[in-house]
């Protein structure tokens, strides 16, 4: 329990760090951003919207930046985060809902997939190490977990969906249709496909490397030697000895990995037009709109941090010596 | 008295791409119905080695490369690992050091008993194994509510003692004990081996004790054999040796712990290091740390063991065969 | 690292093709000049040529010679890995050892940090970051990827130093009185150059995969001709769609190449400096 609490006050740390960080960035960086933004709008947008915009980002009022901080987190708490500029006049969140079903579809199922397919193969690869198959894994995972996101989307999307048409060439489903609801599910499970396998074959070399090595540790450990002494079951110290003890590790070093697999599927979302987190990411880096970069770093950043401390509270479930405290 | 295992010019060691560590070199014992067989020497003079090879648990990159392990009249090397596990912990089971990792620490006590005895019973009995994990218990001296701990709560005495309780749920006819109470502090381990011995009077099964601390051996065993660089170079019954070492490497284990009868004498440790187990040399693996090594006779042959005494048995130029007589 | 240790290296197949992989890269990066055909900025070709003798990758929709561009862009891009690579091991070196050495509350304090930077999705912080940043250059992306790069680095080296501190020699060298610079420098940090080795290879690889997103998504500098931003241009001219398959195979297959020798080296280094992980 203890543990717990300790990692909900990490988790709420984190969260005040990375909310300040985001705000305190555009204040930092030189030639101040949110001037060149208001430039680059000026004529496009309503002067009332200019005025609200500039508000936001406390450039008409000459205010102290510490009562432009406290302003900040007023916003976000009474969720007026602002409109966004290329969806204009649409809230941020309004675009920000739209997108986050997708992306969490998406980072959530591929996830799930690659950490079981590359902890599966893991293992295998420390058992039977020294075999050709063991041997040829790890080379191959240093391979795929080496190539870019969005080279090999590109790729896929190229050879798969434009050259043999099996696929889509984009988006999130058939918007021109007009469907049932199953068919719905079914256009969107169609079009997920090719991002998610993407997502998959990129993500999976990371948890093999990892789990492998776990592995390899674990199978040096006395109580793998003392249980094959006690006759036990290949499949039993498989399992139930050395991967149940190596698995540990992985849910420590999850935010890392996570980390990645986020950034790599926002890149594959801008290739594949996916309409999630990271095509209006694109969208709004393109067309300088902050007010939706912002928020869209925000939601991100509170994500991790929660599937963070989910992957603790998984470990403390796991693990049974943290309950006494400790880490 | 009959013997119950045989080892016969047992050669084992490690092939590693690096370099081949020759750890167990043409090693012969034997061992009677009952007899406890303490094994003693520094660490890295092959007798862990000894340990794993007799029960067959040595892995790659180790190597039994010659010899025989005739348990009751069979030759263990020559099992397939399916006859091997079969005969696990039945025939013969293995103590470790419990101060390292020797249990699972993911899993209950309970859950460590209960697959030791489901390996070699054909039906799932709860009922059986639950009495029987408690009986095993008390005769440790553990209260038997032990069985819903992890590792991580018990003391280190306490891992050993479950170790132990372990080691005769399937009442085997010989326990191998590798370094069972290292680690523990001197009053632990006392209570222990007080233990073993009365165990062993109760329920009448062989020991073979290895360990580094010769002066552990001497009250409780039958037998000792002292290993040097991957050989034995002594064996005697236990008050024999301790009463009248013949092998000067033995005598400077004796003077390394104080006399548990008559004067205390100053204690020193064995000046030098045991030999790279690496190198294969031609005479006396001790010669170089020898006070009585003679130049030009024992650095050009390694001497064979020889009984000079009734059952005592020395490998040493200073000793012919069959005479009582010291040079 | 010790004579054995280098001896070990050699005989690591995933090492020493890993090497081997990552000089014949640093070859054509040095030699871009002479192995380079044309400069990769003369448009005087005819656009979109199909690859053939004189182009062996063909031409970009300006009418550039793409295996021109290739090779001169080794040259930054391994830059890019090598010197994010340095100033990430640097940070992390520096923050995972003070961490580890003095405990207490520089240690908490340093590790909150460090804790805050590794749960932070990096990606999404760099684009952002170079969102901001109005300079168009090459300099603003490396550090930019090494501000969100070092983490990891940071964590692993602190417990290294934690556990190293605990043994004998250490302690020898602490009772003996002797300046905790001189400690960390010549009793530790020589037991932890594996560790930093296989880290600094970490990082580089961490650093051109950012750097090609980066590039890919327009941040930085287009113009500078790396691997990445020709990815950048042949997606932005539809290279794909109009045939010119080359364009974006070759760039994007040599990113994946380098970036498995570093994961390769780094691999294996902590293989060699592991045992456990070597049997």
């Amino acid at each position: 329990m203890r543990y717990l609490l300790r990692r909900l006050g990490f988790l709420l740390f984190t969260g005040w760090a990375a909310l300040s960080i985001n705000f305190i960035l555009p204040h930092l960086m030189p030639g101040d951003p949110a001037q060149v933004m208001i430039a680059k709008f000026q004529g496009r947008l309503n002067p009332q919207a200019l005025k609200a915009l500039s508000d936001a980002f406390g450039l008409t009022a000459d205010k102290s930046l510490f009562v432009k901080y406290l302003e900040y987190w007023q916003r976000i708490f009474s969720g007026d985060l602002g409109f966004s500029l290329t969806y204009y006049p649409a809230k941020v969140t309004e675009v920000l809902a739209d997108a986050i079903p997708w992306t969490i579809g998406l980072v959530g199922l591929g996830t799930i997939i690659a950490f079981t397919l590359g902890t599966l193969l893991g293992i295998i690869s420390a058992w039977k190490r020294n075999s050709p198959l063991a041997d040829i894994l790890v080379p191959t995972a240093l391979f795929f977990n080496s190539i870019p996101y969005f080279w090999l989307s590109l790729l896929m999307l190229y050879l798969l969906a434009y050259q043999l048409e099996w696929f889509p060439l984009g988006g999130g489903f058939d918007v021109f249709a007009i469907m049932g609801i199953w068919d719905k599910v079914g256009s969107i499970v169609y079009h997920a496909i090719l991002p998610l396998t993407t997502i998959v074959i990129t993500a999976m070399g990371g948890w093999l490397l990892t789990m492998r090595n776990n592995m390899m540790s674990v199978l040096a450990d006395d109580y793998i030697i003392f249980a094959r002494a006690k006759g036990l079951s290949d499949r039993r110290i498989k399992y139930k000895y050395a991967a149940r003890n190596a698995i540990l590790p992985s849910f420590t070093g999850f935010s890392m990995a996570l980390g990645f697999v986020i950034g790599g599927s926002l890149l594959t979302e801008v290739v594949f037009s996916y309409p999630g987190l990271g095509y209006i990411l694109y969208q709004s880096v393109i067309s300088l709109d902050y007010p939706l970069m912002q928020a869209i770093f925000l939601f991100i950043s509170l994500a991790v941090l929660l599937a963070n401390f989910m992957a603790d509270f998984i470990y403390a479930i796991l693990d049974p010596r943290v309950k006494e405290g400790g880490e | 008295m009959s013997s119950l295992l045989e080892i016969k010019n047992l050669v084992a060691g490690y092939q590693t791409t690096e370099q081949e560590i020759y750890a167990v070199r043409d090693v012969s014992l034997e061992l009677n119905k009952g007899e406890f067989l303490g094994i003693a020497g520094e660490s890295g003079c092959g007798k862990s080695t000894l340990a794993y090879a007799i029960t067959g648990l040595l892995e790659h990159p180790g190597k039994i490369t010659g010899g025989q392990v005739l348990l009751q009249g069979e030759d263990l090397i020559k099992k397939t690992p399916a006859e091997l596990r079969q005969m696990r912990w039945q025939d013969f089971s293995l103590v470790m050091q419990a101060s390292m990792n020797v249990l699972n620490p993911v899993m209950p006590i309970r859950e460590q008993f209960y697959d030791t005895m489901a390996v070699h019973h054909p039906k799932d009995d709860a009922r059986y194994f639950e009495e029987r994990a408690q009986e095993l218990l008390e005769l440790v001296n553990i209260s038997p509510k032990y069985l819903e701990a992890y590792p991580h709560q018990l003391s280190g005495g306490m891992k050993q003692r479950v170790v132990i309780a372990l080691a005769l749920a399937l009442q085997p006819s010989l326990v191998i004990m590798d370094e069972p109470v290292t680690a523990l502090d001197v009053v632990v381990q006392r209570g222990i081996l007080q233990q073993i011995d009365q165990l062993r009077q109760k329920l009448d099964f062989s020991i073979i004790f290895i360990t580094h601390d010769l002066s552990l051996l001497v009250e409780i065993a039958d037998t000792i054999a002292i290993m040097y660089a991957g050989q034995v170079v002594e064996k005697a019954k236990a008050i024999e040796l301790y009463q009248n070492p013949f092998h000067p490497y033995t005598e400077a284990l004796m003077q390394s712990f104080p006399p548990l009868l008559g004067q205390r004498k100053r204690r020193h440790g064995i000046a030098g290091h045991p030999p790279n187990l690496a190198i294969v040399r031609p005479g006396c693996p001790f010669f170089e740390r020898c006070p009585k090594g003679m130049a030009g006779i024992c650095d050009v042959k390694n001497p064979e063991l020889k009984e000079v005494d009734s059952e005592h048995y020395v490998a040493c130029q200073l000793y012919p065969e069959g005479s009582e007589n010291t040079v | 690292m010790s004579l054995n240790n280098i001896k070990l290296f050699i005989k690591n197949k995933k090492a020493l093709f890993g090497a081997v992989i990552l000089l014949l890269l640093l070859l054509v990066a040095i030699f871009a000049p002479l192995i380079a055909p044309y400069s990769p900025h003369q448009v005087d070709f005819a656009p979109s040529l199909p690859p053939s003798s004189t182009h062996l990758l063909g031409t970009t929709s300006l009418g550039q010679d793409i295996f021109s561009q290739v090779i001169w862009g080794t040259r930054l891009t391994l830059l890019v890995g090598f010197v994010t690579g340095v100033i990430t091991s640097i940070i992390a070196i520096m923050v995972g050892l003070i961490a580890g050495y003095f405990g207490g509350w520089i240690d908490d304090l340093l590790s909150m940090i460090t804790n805050v930077f590794l749960v932070i999705p990096g990606l999404p912080l760099m684009i952002i970051l170079a969102a901001y940043i109005t300079v168009k250059s090459v300099v603003p992306i490396i550090f930019v990827i090494s501000v969100t790069g070092w983490a990891w680095g940071a964590r692993v080296l602190r417990s290294q130093m934690i556990t190293l501190k605990s043994r004998d020699f250490v302690k020898a060298a602490h009772v003996v009185g002797e300046h905790p610079l001189r400690i960390i420098l010549f009793d530790i940090f020589p037991n932890m150059l594996g560790l930093i080795v296989a880290n600094f290879f970490g990082a580089a690889l961490y650093a051109v995969l950012s750097e090609a997103g980066l590039a890919f998504l327009g941040l930085g500098n287009v113009n500078a001709i790396t691997w990445g931003t020709i990815l950048y241009w042949a997606q932005n001219n539809q290279a794909l769609l109009l045939g010119q398959w080359q364009w974006m195979a070759v760039p994007g297959m040599l990113i994946a190449i380098l970036g498995t020798s570093f994961a390769l080296l780094n691999f294996a280094v902590d293989e060699i400096s592991n045992p456990k992980l070597r049997r």
